[in-house]
């Protein structure tokens, strides 16, 4: 990890008092031009439900509750997120959802279905040689809002263990799939190469970047105002792209020490990774962050006495066996660890409009599925942060209503399909995008229907995160 | 004074050397505030990926390209996929540059009302600039001397140096002016002083690539076009590229100043195999075809036509089958499609009538249950086998798919609006579409302008469910039938009820729920043509006909070759609509855009929308 001297040494910040009072988050200040961040989080397989869910005495499957998270024991917090007890204050952990439009949607596998679905909203688009996406994905619409024009509009990240990698869970307004850089090291370069390396590829792209430039200028007197101005906007980005260069050749801040160009844990490969955005945070290098987790290695978990496999030797029988279950558990688990280093990092290091770089920095954690079974029915984000826009600290629970048959083992239902699915999640997307800025009513999909020709409506945000 | 005018002696002799291998010899004189240019409208992003092909050399065919040359990394090195996910992605391809789409105009592309830039569209025709320019160094055409890497350094310098300047006329389309040789002249001494002679030539191709007269098809103002300019609205209308050296020598020879030359060229470029692309594309956008590649009919209404049960048989079967018949079927509509409109157009009639009423099909393998065994072998036609690539169980996998020549049942199917293509686009899962499919009649046929639908009137559809108690004629019938829904759905109703006989896959049925399909219907279009049918197929029939259709039809070509959103009565398409209602031929109807007082003046789109 990089330590909290180095971060601070970073972007020259002012270091914080030692200890932060219990219930400041909430009443800190943020002035209106604050920068936001996002990070998303993906994991592989879901959540074993069953273990991920907390029932407080008292509350009802059948009405929508919460629960304030600050009142409960730790002893009360289920194993997957436990780890995450001591952000208590900072969470929103969400039971009640589904990824029902994935299971409405009728092509390729249920992996590809599901990320795409989760991070997009939209329909996949399986007629091409790679899986591709109807729409760009959350975090290239929030980056559209809140990059800053002489910075990397966002970074992509994967921790890609021997296994399987992690999915691909940004995609452009074309449809297309960002690459992810899979280790450190790569991110590392993308982030501080440019301004550590004298970046000479920076400098060859903006020489032809100027040449178009200049030459629109010599041709711009020639058009009449409106032309001009419909050139000009072409030009003027053209224009940007290349202070862009310019700016990450040219930052201000030091870059944190290069990393080691392999690493023999996925642990220590997470906290590389983590060291990375935190750092590129506080130098406002890039804004949005998405960081895809590919399979762990089920020796790092504990599970390997089991199989080697995640995939296909553990998350495909949750249902069916009980040690199975248990594993998947530790899995999320360990990745909740791994979550919770990740804000203990973030909320070390001052941002420079005040509070630290966690106070002003939305993390949301999700899945490419429901559970390893390859369910969409029970969808089990959690947010961490967003406070200037979510009421956090607290658990909460939809009952499931929404009128999409969802698949499930024939031991939890009868004939292997629910009723109804949860919360449609593209209202948690339109819950985040609004908590950084955009103005929207939907993400992805706009409405769908389910088996039985009911409309299912995906406007408007999430009900209840604002209290 | 009109850039038109400036066309001298030199410049002819230039575009005469440009035909073969030499560099122009001069340019016109750039003088700020002559003849201005205007109406920029940037290259789509299917006109740019032509055009780069056509200007380096190069197939349009990107696996025929060679591979990604390592300067195109040294310049600008193209972030990679990690490993993938259950398997390694596939490389991209050298050639096509994956360009976000338009958001489009009229549903086409290449509209100025459609074209807005992005960060994101700049960045990536930046990145398209660096990767291309790499490849000039591969290109059999870009260098003016044979062996160019061979060369002793001087001579390749100066090799390079005119084939440079040579690449930038054929890259705006135009003689240089002596402003722009000039400064192309200096960024290739600036990236030589600095870079590798290989490099500096990639950089400054890179630089030419992203210029205004590169990607904008810059337009003169206030009148006529120059010659330079006319070609290049020419060669983007009829080919979705660049000139090639006939239509830039008839530019430079003042051919295109007369009628006939223009009708010439734009003769011979129909003739030519690139316009067969170029026709097709404008049919995908004017039906909407391409997003056949995004159906989704349900497996539950649908498979056991495919030999797939309604619903997974166990829980382990990870519902694999469906998607990967689905992937072919897909792909097997949209290439019909293409197989279908340039047979029409092309081999056929070439008359509107064949293509809105033509009877030749394509069949795959998928597509055989939609079309049932009322189709028959046509022996005399050569069936079709395309490369296709389809991601199953999240693997990219390429497949040859075959198509066969069939000759539809002229009782059942009608030209392009009763292929399964359009008809399952108009359709939701599990039922057909009545209203997608009407409102695409109204305002893609008949060019009605239909508006928005009233906020929040998905709700009042009807269940898009099997097992229902009615026909879906009625369910339909009885949802729109309050007030506020009447005044359009009067109209959009019987369009869409006439293709009740296809279900949401496009096959022909004739039962809907046990009842009889009604598809029988009136529908009154603006002018006071009353179009009575008893099915889709009349209905057809009686759409090849219609005055307002063909009428229809002229526009949306003619806005497609001018890049303008054309009003319905503007001064000047009245001629072309008059001779495409008298002649019925497409292709001809190309000639007269061509040919027409529209097409020559930079100024277009006067006139005033009225009536429906």
């Amino acid at each position: 990890m990089i330590s909290r001297r180095q971060l601070l040494q970073l972007g020259g910040l002012t270091a914080l008092g030692a200890g932060w009072p219990g219930g400041a988050l909430r009443a800190l200040a943020q002035s209106p031009a604050q920068v936001r961040r996002l990070i998303l989080i993906s994991h592989c397989h879901g959540w074993p439900y069953a273990t991920w869910k907390m029932r407080p005495e008292g509350v009802s499957e059948s009405e929508p509750w919460s629960v304030d998270l600050e009142q409960l024991p730790e002893t009360a917090f289920s194993r997957p997120l436990a780890p995450l007890y001591e952000h208590r204050r900072r969470i929103l952990a969400l039971d009640g959802l589904s990824l029902a439009t994935a299971e409405l949607d009728g092509g390729g596998n249920r992996h590809d279905r599901g990320w795409v679905h989760a991070w997009t909203g939209n329909n996949a688009d399986f007629a091409g040689r790679d899986t591709r996406s109807t729409s760009a994905s959350l975090d290239q619409l929030v980056a559209a809002h809140v990059a800053r024009a002489d910075r990397l509009p966002s970074l992509e990240v994967s921790v890609d263990a021997a296994l399987e990698a992690g999915r691909p869970i940004s995609y452009n307004s074309g449809g297309v799939r960002l690459p992810a850089e899979n280790t450190p090291l790569r991110a590392w370069n993308r982030v501080f190469g440019p301004a550590s390396s004298g970046d000479t590829v920076g400098a060859y792209r903006r020489s032809t970047l100027d040449f178009a430039y200049q030459e629109y200028r010599a041709v711009a007197a020639r058009f009449d105002a409106n032309d001009r101005a419909r050139l000009e906007s072409h030009f003027g980005l053209v224009d940007r792209l290349g202070h862009r260069l310019e700016g990450l050749a040219t930052l201000s801040c030091e870059a944190p020490p290069r990393p080691a160009a392999s690493f023999d844990r996925y642990d220590l490969q997470f906290d590389a990774f983590a060291d990375i955005i935190a750092a590129a945070f506080s130098c406002d290098i890039t804004r949005v962050v998405s960081f895809s987790l590919g399979e762990m290695p089920t020796a790092e978990f504990g599970a390997d006495h089991i199989s080697d496999k995640v995939h296909k030797g553990i998350a495909h029988y949750i249902h069916e066996d009980v040690r199975k279950h248990d594993a998947m558990t530790q899995y999320a688990a360990y990745h909740g660890q791994q979550v919770a280093r990740l804000v203990s990092t973030l909320e070390s290091i001052p941002d420079a409009g005040g509070g630290s770089l966690m106070d002003n920095t939305l993390i949301v954690w999700g899945s490419e599925l429901g559970d390893g079974w390859h369910g969409y029915r029970n969808y089990c984000p959690v947010l961490i942060g967003g406070s200037w826009a979510f009421d956090t600290g607290r658990y909460l629970h939809w009952p499931h209503e929404t009128p999409a048959e969802m698949r499930v083992p024939a031991q939890v239902a009868p004939g292997g399909v629910t009723r109804f699915a949860g919360v449609p999640h593209q209202h948690l997307l339109v819950s985040i995008a609004r908590a950084m800025g955009l103005d929207v009513n939907h993400i992805g999909l706009h409405h769908a229907y389910g088996q039985r020709g009911d409309l299912i409506s995906l406007v408007g945000p999430l009900a209840g995160l604002r209290a | 004074m009109p850039y038109a005018m400036k066309l001298d002696l030199r410049m002819v002799l230039a575009l005469l050397c440009a035909a073969g291998l030499a560099p122009l010899v001069a340019g016109a004189s750039e003088e700020p505030g002559a003849a201005g240019e205007a109406a920029p409208l940037a290259l789509t992003p299917t006109e740019y990926n032509n055009t780069v092909a056509d200007l380096l050399g190069f197939p349009r065919n990107g696996e025929r390209w060679p591979k990604r040359p390592s300067v195109a990394d040294r310049i600008s090195p193209r972030r990679t996929a990690s490993k993938g996910v259950f398997s390694p992605p596939p490389p991209p391809d050298p050639w096509p540059w994956p360009f976000p789409a338009e958001p489009g105009a009229d549903g086409f592309e290449g509209i100025a009302q459609g074209q807005s830039p992005s960060s994101y569209q700049v960045e990536e025709l930046h990145l398209a600039g660096m990767h291309f320019g790499a490849f000039a160094l591969l290109s059999p055409t870009f260098f003016d001397c044979p062996g160019w890497s061979d060369l002793p350094s001087a001579e390749r310098e100066a090799c390079a140096a005119t084939s440079i300047l040579r690449f930038g006329e054929r890259a705006y389309r135009r003689p240089l002016r002596d402003g722009e040789r000039g400064r192309i002249k200096a960024f290739w001494q600036a990236q030589l002083a600095a870079e590798p002679i290989d490099e500096a030539v990639a950089l400054t191709v890179a630089g030419i690539l992203q210029a205004p007269a590169f990607h904008f098809k810059l337009e003169p103002d206030p009148t006529e076009f120059d010659a330079w300019q006319l070609a290049t609205r020419l060669s983007y209308f009829l080919w979705d590229s660049m000139p090639d050296e006939e239509l830039f020598r008839a530019a430079g020879s003042g051919e295109l100043a007369s009628t006939e030359g223009i009708e010439r060229q734009a003769r011979r470029m129909l003739d030519d195999p690139k316009a067969r692309p170029a026709v097709v594309h404008f049919h995908h956008q004017w039906l909407g075809t391409d997003q056949v590649l995004l159906i989704a009919p349900a497996r539950r209404a649908f498979g056991p036509r495919f030999g797939v049960p309604r619903v997974l048989r166990n829980t382990r079967d990870d519902d694999t089958k469906w998607p990967a018949i689905l992937g072919p079927i897909r792909h097997s509509m949209r290439l019909e499609t293409e197989l279908f409109v340039e047979e029409a157009i092309f081999d056929r009639a070439g008359t509107f009538t064949e293509l809105m009423t033509g009877n030749h099909g394509y069949m795959s393998r998928g597509t055989a249950p939609i079309y049932g065994a009322t189709t028959t072998e046509d022996e005399g036609r050569a069936a079709v086998t395309r490369q296709i690539e389809y991601v199953s169980v999240s693997v990219g996998r390429k497949r040859p798919l075959t198509l066969d020549p069939v000759v539809l049942d002229p009782t059942q199917r009608a030209g392009v609006l009763t292929l399964p293509s359009v008809l399952a686009i108009g359709a939701y899962a599990v039922q057909p579409g009545p209203i997608p499919r009407g409102v695409r009649i109204l305002e893609r046929v008949a060019c009605m302008e239909m508006g928005d639908p009233i906020e929040g009137v998905e709700s009042a559809l009807p269940p898009d469910a099997l097992g229902v108690e009615s026909t879906n004629r009625e369910r339909t019938a009885a949802a729109t039938k309050p007030s506020e829904c009447n005044s359009c759905h009067r109209r959009i109703n019987p369009a869409g009820f006439a293709f009740e006989h296809y279900d949401a896959m496009g096959a022909w049925r004739a039962e809907d729920n046990g009842q009889p399909v009604d598809a029988s219907g009136s529908l009154r279009l603006p002018g006071a043509e009353e179009l009575t049918f008893a099915d889709g197929v009349e209905f057809a029939h009686k759409l090849a006909a219609s005055r307002r259709v063909r009428d229809c039809y002229a526009l949306h070509w003619t806005r497609y070759a001018l890049g303008s959103h054309l009003e319905r009565n503007a001064p000047g398409l009245e001629p072309i609509q008059k001779r495409f209602r008298e002649n019925d031929s497409v292709k001809e109807l190309m000639v007269s855009i061509a040919t027409s007082d529209l097409f020559r003046a930079r100024s277009a789109g006067v006139g005033s929308e009225g009536g429906p």
